[in-house]
């Protein structure tokens, strides 16, 4: 019983020292967003909010973000209408090969992005597609399908054939059962994949830095290109600012969905 | 009960795929199959083996090659090591410290690549975190920024996450009564967890071990952002050919050395795995 | 609440031939059964039997084969579920989750068309009849069981249907609650008329719910009969040994046809005429309810098997005693109390015996 109830006191030591670990690095980052100094240092001389106050009123920091937010929300949209009907059929219809189809739609999991980044800047120039948005878009819809297929197929897995059948018997025909029965007990685990395919997208970063150009570029994209060129405390700054949206967002998902439920999706 | 899988039910499952299966096809697989023509095509539009030819036959692509490989063994073996502790914590916590272990390990996931390695630069730099302890300590200043173990102990919190969390969804699914059992039959807790847990853990493991191997081989931010000259990594080398030296068919070449290495770890560990399941 | 369709007395379902494969597995071959508008049947058997598969076939729910389903004369082969008038409580009871009682009851009026103005007043009439009037804004998940059984049955009942489909809906309810509800639901489909199938694998269930028994294995129907008849005269020993308890001997038929011989040369004299036992010489199944047997210390007059007391429980109201006689066990059981139920010690040697027409026969 002594490992399920009472952590010793090793396992206390070591996870203080894994949870400074793994918070520290972003810890530092809120710290730095708020110095007074022109250069990045640690501790900060003095604390100050100038820095904040720059970067949400420079446009070459705004416009990435919302950049990210329209394409995060795009391709997210997109992916879930794609990935409904099909993860309907996959549970529900149990036809011939559906195993394999699912695992091909959630095999873009375990390519490198930055490859396929590679591929698609290839592709979309042989398609007449290369430095387009609608290119962009794509390509995150690819890297963000798998979230939401998973999502719907595991909770639709979870839910009783016979609520859909019960619907039947009382008259529903297949339409209206799905739009009175499936979709609304679906709703959740939809929204869920939803707002996970959106972090996931708002995150990307080489897809987006192979894909978008000067007037598409997202957020992380250019954070990126600016800590090649500088160092100052303006990217802890907007950090911070993505910081705060991921954190929200992740605090409405836990209140539809449950963070509890993230640890059981990589099964 | 089994059901049937009659023609009809067939074709709708097919007519519900569709959209998604066609796009994969036309906007994944697609451009890995352009990717593999961009690599062996020469200018008159014949095939060649060339650029493969290039990047194996030449010592500085090999020995950026044997880094990316060793980088990313050494930071899957330092992720489970240190994961693994946590992810049975995970799975034998309640109640809130479970909420705040599981915060911890999704928060970092969830905070970008570029942010998070930013941190490290400001933990590691010469006026940074570890600098001012030093420095309040009297000792003589030092930089990790630009060596292979900055890198290493950034890209190691990156990825730490993805195998925690792999090991915790199938330590979750182990039957808590295995361990009062095996205790109850003589078992410490370190051979319990030896003997009773981690074989059973092995799945999860695997997953995890397979996840944080392929992103590693495909992580270039943190060594594009910490790294110095003498730290280079086959996916960075890949972006330098593509977007300063737009060589496009010598990237593509690259790009396609790494999805085999990539591929020939997975098809080692599942035959691993499979030997392990007939054990 | 008064049901007009009751009245017209529809509902009247006729299953013929119909047969049922998944891959190579016969989940049902050539079934054949009249169910009387009105009327309760129960489906009963072993899991794995197909009467499952077969109230999944009458709802629409699964494609069959080969047969026919008709109610009042309509072919509904081709009929999907939607259309087809039928009712089905599930065994896990299937509500709508997001939807609260009101709600799951709403949905099948609503589909079908009602009126908005009628719909308030069959819900509230239903729900009376179940006893959950006062829980109409609760969820499924905040119902116990027995309360999200009662909303199931309401559900299904409130769309007036032709014929209402019971798939072993008490078996997640604990036994005592079971009982109760068994009765509820024998008391509600008498008052209501609806034509009712009801699938068990529980024969105490079966025999008191319902009107007559479908006893089912292995994808045929192996007999159909009120209760009694069933209990009194199994067809088969299937039907005998799956509907209560019962004894069984094995021997062989007697050339002159009129008894059985047992292992040990005993002869048991049966009833002539019986069109569907055993050949003479062949090897017969004697079958004998405990209840049937007597017992005493001393031989009785005719025929009776000596044997030794093994063990005696007390089961509350009733005794069982246990002798091991010939190569077998039998099972005896009397009512505590009663003037043969004398307690019987283990090792005594006693005399069982019954009357002629207590005997089943069987072909082994």
């Amino acid at each position: 019983m002594k490992i399920r109830s009472r952590p010793g006191s090793l396992m206390v030591c070591y996870l203080a020292v894994i949870s400074v670990f793994l918070l520290l690095p972003q810890l530092i980052v809120v710290v730095v967003a708020f110095s007074e100094a022109s250069f990045v240092s640690f501790p900060p001389p003095g604390y100050s909010t100038k820095w904040m106050v720059r970067v949400l009123s420079d446009p070459s920091f705004m416009k990435p973000l919302w950049n990210s937010v329209v394409l995060g929300l795009s391709a997210s949209i997109m992916a879930a209408a794609l990935a409904l009907p099909a993860s309907l059929a996959i549970v529900r219809h149990r036809f011939q090969g559906a195993r394999a189809l699912q695992n091909f739609l959630l095999s873009p999991l375990s390519m490198p992005t930055l490859i396929l980044a590679i591929a698609l800047l290839f592709f979309l120039n042989d398609i007449g597609l290369g430095n387009t948005y609608a290119g962009l878009v794509f390509g995150h819809v690819v890297v963000v399908l798998p979230y939401l297929v998973r999502t719907i197929v595991a909770v639709y897995s979870g839910t009783d054939p016979r609520i859909e059948e019960a619907a039947y018997t009382l008259g529903a025909k297949p339409l209206s059962t799905f739009w009175f029965i499936t979709l609304p007990m679906l709703r959740p685990a939809i929204f869920a994949g939803g707002m996970f395919a959106f972090l996931v997208s708002f995150d990307e970063v080489a897809v987006a830095l192979l894909l978008s150009n000067a007037s598409s570029i997202t957020l992380p994209v250019s954070i990126l290109t600016y800590l090649t060129y500088n160092y100052d405390p303006a990217v802890a700054a907007i950090s911070v600012i993505k910081m705060i949206i991921v954190v929200l967002a992740l605090l409405v998902l836990e209140r539809f969905y449950g963070l509890q439920n993230l640890t059981m999706q990589s099964r | 009960m089994s059901r049937p899988r009659s023609m009809r039910q067939n074709a709708r499952g097919y007519l519900l795929t569709f959209p998604a299966f066609a796009f994969l096809v036309v906007f994944f697989v697609g451009p890995l199959i352009v990717n593999l023509f961009e690599s062996v095509k020469n200018e008159d539009g014949g095939l060649t083996y060339a650029q493969y030819v290039r990047a194996l036959g030449d010592a500085y692509y090999l020995e950026v090659l044997g880094d990316t490989i060793v980088l990313s063994l050494a930071v899957t073996i330092a992720s489970l090591v240190l994961g693994y502790p946590l992810a049975i914590a995970i799975a034998r916590s309640r109640g809130a410290l479970k909420s705040f272990l599981i915060f911890l390990v999704v928060t970092p996931l969830l905070i970008n690549v570029v942010v998070r390695t930013f941190g490290w630069m400001v933990i590691f730099g010469r006026s940074g975190f570890i600098n001012a302890i030093l420095k309040l300590l009297d000792l003589d200043t030092a930089t990790l920024t630009g060596t292979w173990t900055g890198i290493g102990i950034a890209m190691v919190q990156v990825l730490l996450p993805f195998m925690v969390l792999s090991i915790a969804s199938t330590l979750e699914g182990i039957d808590g009564e295995l361990e009062d059992a095996a205790i109850t039959l003589g078992a410490t807790p370190l051979k319990t967890i030896i003997h009773v847990i981690f074989p059973l853990s092995l799945q999860g493991v695997i997953t995890g071990t397979l996840l944080v191997f392929a992103l590693s081989m495909g992580s270039f931010v943190t060594v594009m952002l910490m790294g110095s000259n003498s730290t280079m990594v086959l996916p960075l080398l890949v972006y330098q050919q593509l977007n300063l030296a737009s060589d496009w068919p010598f990237a593509a070449a690259l790009g396609n050395i790494l999805i085999f290495v990539v591929l020939i770890a997975t098809a080692l560990q599942l035959g691993l795995a499979k030997r392990g399941v007939r054990r | 609440m008064s049901n007009p369709d009751a009245e017209s007395r529809i509902g009247h379902l006729s299953i013929r031939d119909l047969s049922k494969s998944y891959g190579q597995t016969k989940a049902l071959s050539d079934v054949n059964i009249e169910v009387q508008a009105g009327e309760f049947l129960a489906l009963l058997g072993p899991s794995g039997c197909g009467k499952t598969t077969l109230l999944r076939s009458i709802a629409g729910l699964v494609e069959i084969d080969h047969g026919e389903v008709t109610i009042d004369g309509k072919r509904l082969n081709e009929t999907p579920p939607w259309k087809r008038d039928i009712s089905v409580v599930f065994q896990s009871y299937a509500l709508f989750p997001h939807m609260n009682v009101r709600d799951n009851l709403a949905f099948g009026l609503r589909m079908k068309g009602v009126r908005k103005s009628k719909i308030d007043t069959r819900i509230n009439d239903t729900l009376k009849l179940v006893r959950m009037e006062d829980f109409k804004e609760r969820y499924p998940a905040q119902l116990s069981g027995g309360q999200q059984q009662r909303v199931a049955l309401a559900r299904a009942i409130v769309v007036q249907p032709r014929i209402l489909l019971l798939d072993e809906p008490l078996a997640a309810l604990d036994a005592k609650l079971r009982a109760s509800v068994q009765r509820e639901i024998r008391q509600l489909q008498s008052k209501l008329k609806i034509t009712t199938i009801l699938v068990t694998h529980d024969q105490s269930e079966a025999m008191s719910m319902a009107d007559r028994i479908a006893v089912m294995d292995n994808g045929h129907v192996v007999q159909i009969a009120d209760p009694t008849t069933l209990y009194r005269h199994p067809k088969t020993a299937f039907a005998a040994e799956f509907v209560g308890d019962i004894n069984r001997l094995s021997g062989k038929m007697d050339y002159s046809g009129q008894c059985v011989r047992l292992a040990d040369g005993l002869a048991v004299s049966i009833e002539a005429g019986r069109p569907e036992g055993p050949g003479d010489g062949d090897a017969a199944l004697l079958m004998v309810r405990p209840e049937a047997v007597r017992i005493s210390r001393t031989p009785v007059e005719g025929f009776c098997l000596t044997g030794v007391i093994n063990d005696v429980v007390l089961i509350g109201d009733r005794v069982n005693i246990y002798a091991t006689c010939v190569d077998t066990t039998v099972k005896v059981v009397k009512l505590t109390g009663s003037s043969d139920a004398e307690i019987f010690l283990p090792g005594e040697k006693v005399f069982l015996s019954w009357d002629q027409a207590d005997s089943l026969v069987f072909a082994a």
